[in-house]
């Protein structure tokens, strides 16, 4: 996690802490891909900084961290979560076949 | 006052709805009448000239790779058949009648139609493993199945972008906050024009019901394909119809097309070639 300036914001970056507005009410939850569109708004609710989760880059670029992203990544777009059996079993197979298994 | 009326009055506000080309009706007549040969159709295709060049650039193009040149409408008929001959043109006349129009905020439609594209080539493989005969119906509605989100992006505008600033605040799948920030979504507005347009049938049950398969009386196996195509589209992060989450495989719909690992597998493994193979398709039109 990292500290970066609103300003420093690229799409795709993921939000590491839930973003509170000035009267405390939470306005992006953790999780959240941030887009550089959003700056804007985050001014005029008087927000200059945001934490992020760490890239691809911070973790440097050796395989099997790459693949841990993917998965990472992957299981984040499950909006209902990879628990029901035909969910992970479509989870499981996309990661099979991104590392590349017969 | 219901939702759907919500619809109904910003749709009636709209002033130019976009319009299909007139010969689009008569080829549709033609080809519901057993009589008509393939030389008719070719000669109503042929007046008009912009579709016969697309449909001529189509036939001779590597999507379908038949050795050596079709110079002819009437042989293009017989090569292809006539309902993929009247796909190409539903196609056709579609893009045709969106491409003038300015893109604004919020879909982006070269992700758009690559996910419309990645539906119908997976939704085609998923057919083909659940040995389903209707094939080319179920690739042209799964190319069209989001038509609602075009309509809502290029004549609702302002509605539309209340619904993406709703999710840059609250990442959530496209038709959910359609239908919290609206009253109403894709699917309803998609199925209004597909019936205004008069698209043959099961392209108007694809539409209404891609969500919602099981909930479909008419053709409810290829709504169920198209389903777990558009599912599997995204899983694999095939373009961008709006949002890019996941659904929930819907239980009912693995187990009335007959899923297994197996199957899945196989219709994975094959999915980026068959995509591939479809965008040419694509670049064609």
């Amino acid at each position: 996690m990292k500290k970066i300036s609103t300003k420093d914001i690229l799409d795709g970056m993921i939000l590491a802490e839930d973003l509170a507005g000035p009267n405390g009410n939470i306005i992006l939850p953790k999780g959240v891909k941030l887009k550089s569109s959003l700056v804007s708004r985050l001014d005029t609710w008087g927000i200059s900084e945001v934490c992020i989760e760490p890239t691809q880059d911070d973790f440097g670029t050796e395989g099997s961290q790459r693949d841990d992203h993917y998965e990472e990544e992957l299981k984040a777009l499950f909006i209902s979560g990879t628990e029901e059996p035909n969910d992970n079993l479509l989870f499981q197979t996309l990661l099979k076949l991104h590392q590349g298994e017969p | 006052m219901n939702s759907l009326d919500g619809l109904k009055d910003l749709i009636e506000d709209i002033d130019e709805l976009p319009t299909l080309p007139t010969v689009l009706i008569e080829i549709n007549n033609l080809l519901q009448d057993p009589k008509t040969s393939s030389e008719e159709i070719g000669l109503a295709i042929s007046n008009d000239q912009a579709l016969a060049s697309r449909v001529m650039k189509l036939v001779n193009s590597a999507f379908y790779g038949f050795p050596g040149r079709i110079n002819t409408i009437s042989h293009a008929i017989s090569l292809l058949g006539f309902l993929t001959v009247r796909n190409v043109v539903i196609t056709a006349s579609i893009i045709g009648a969106f491409e003038d129009k300015d893109e604004g905020i919020g879909l982006d439609f070269k992700g758009f139609w690559l996910h419309s594209v990645a539906t119908a080539s997976i939704a085609k493989l998923i057919a083909k493993a659940s040995k389903m005969q209707q094939t080319e119906e179920v690739f042209i509605s799964a190319l069209l199945h989001d038509l609602g989100k075009l309509l809502m992006q290029l004549y609702l505008p302002d509605e539309y972008e209340k619904v993406f600033s709703y999710l840059e605040i609250k990442p959530d799948l496209l038709i959910n906050a359609e239908q919290k920030v609206l009253g109403f979504d894709h699917t309803h507005a998609g199925f209004w024009l597909a019936k205004e347009w008069n698209l043959p049938s099961e392209i108007c049950s694809v539409i209404e019901f891609h969500h919602d398969p099981m909930s479909a009386e008419k053709d409810k196996e290829i709504c169920a394909v198209v389903n777990l195509a558009d599912t599997l589209a995204r899983s694999l992060q095939l373009g961008n119809g709006g949002d890019l989450f996941i659904p929930a495989i819907q239980s009912e719909v693995w187990d009335f097309l007959d899923m297994d690992e197996s199957k899945l597998k196989l219709i994975l493994q094959n999915a980026k070639g068959a995509v591939e193979k479809a965008s040419i398709f694509m670049q064609v039109i």
